[in-house]
């Protein structure tokens, strides 16, 4: 049985709840492997570059005005439901108490909010697949920056019960009583 | 609702009740805790989580052990709270959901975070 100062503290920015690991990572926490964290900048982001991804697929396809509006507004329904799942799960943080002072190695200042995140935890790993702007494999400010496949590697070595309990959870099955 | 907390506080005193040989009080308080661990209260037998779940009745075992659920043996057999079944079922629901949507390629996911990098 895990004990809970066992499990590694996790910031999930929102590039990683963005792309196609975002349910193992999601399990991952919920199931009891780590312990997850995010803050009300991470979920703007989510919601804002989903919501971009969405209209830019739609424009993508050819879809008229009144289609990308369909589509906008349904996507957004499913990631209003997912977030509000995500808050049991997820563990929210007062970001904007930390102070900026040492993030200078970030050139966006757009990308200080999901350090602060991190740092007001302080988490051990930063989950991100935001290599643009994040040094990933490094360390900064004494928090390991991983992006999210190499982040589940690590996991599954420290678990090893991990990957096959996650791939149980997510496979389909009933769907639980409204 | 009855709680968790109630269920073993009562499993503890039905246990000291048999330990000090006070038998009568210790099967009602056997009987009241068969009573009170079902469905309608909020409680669920493992097998009925794992039902729901889809999983089997070892995975609920292990994740209550995990602290993944809430539950735990009481008065002889394994009880699960309803609320953190339902819980982890809706949240896979709301995964499966955005995932059947579709999510940026890594390629794509990259390119999003370049191109807001650009146009800062």
């Amino acid at each position: 049985m895990a004990i809970r100062s066992e499990l590694e503290r996790v910031a999930l920015d929102s590039s990683v709840l963005l792309g196609s690991s975002r349910s193992a990572l999601v399990a991952a926490v919920a199931l009891g492997y780590c312990e997850g964290y995010w803050s009300t900048w991470i979920v703007g982001e989510f919601v804002r570059r989903r919501t971009e991804w969405i209209a830019d697929r739609a424009a993508r396809d050819g879809c008229h005005r009144a289609e990308v509006r369909r589509r906008l507004r349904e996507s957004r329904q499913r990631v209003n439901a997912l977030i509000n799942e995500l808050s049991h799960v997820l563990q929210a943080v007062d970001y904007a108490a930390v102070p900026t002072t040492d993030l200078g190695w970030l050139t966006d200042p757009d990308d200080w909010p999901v350090m602060q995140t991190a740092l007001a935890v302080p988490v051990d790993i930063l989950v991100t697949d935001n290599s643009s702007d994040f040094p990933l494999d490094e360390t900064r400010n004494g928090i390991l920056i991983l992006g999210s496949i190499p982040f589940l590697t690590r996991l599954y070595q420290r678990w090893p019960d991990a990957k096959a309990a996650i791939d149980t959870y997510l496979a389909d099955g009933p769907s639980p009583p409204s | 609702m009855v709680s968790l907390t109630t269920l073993t506080t009562l499993e503890s005193l039905e246990q000291e009740m048999a330990q000090t040989g006070r038998s009568i009080e210790e099967a009602a308080l056997r009987e009241a805790l068969g009573a009170l661990a079902r469905p309608e209260r909020g409680f669920l037998t493992t097998g009925q989580a794992a039902e729901r779940l889809g999983v089997s009745i070892p995975t609920i075992k292990r994740w209550i052990e995990r602290g993944t659920l809430a539950g735990g043996p009481v008065g002889g057999r394994w009880v699960v709270a309803q609320e953190s079944v339902d819980r982890l079922g809706r949240l896979r629901e709301s995964l499966a959901t955005l995932d059947q949507e579709g999510n940026p390629s890594p390629d794509e996911v990259r390119a999003i975070y370049r191109r807001s990098r650009r146009s800062a």
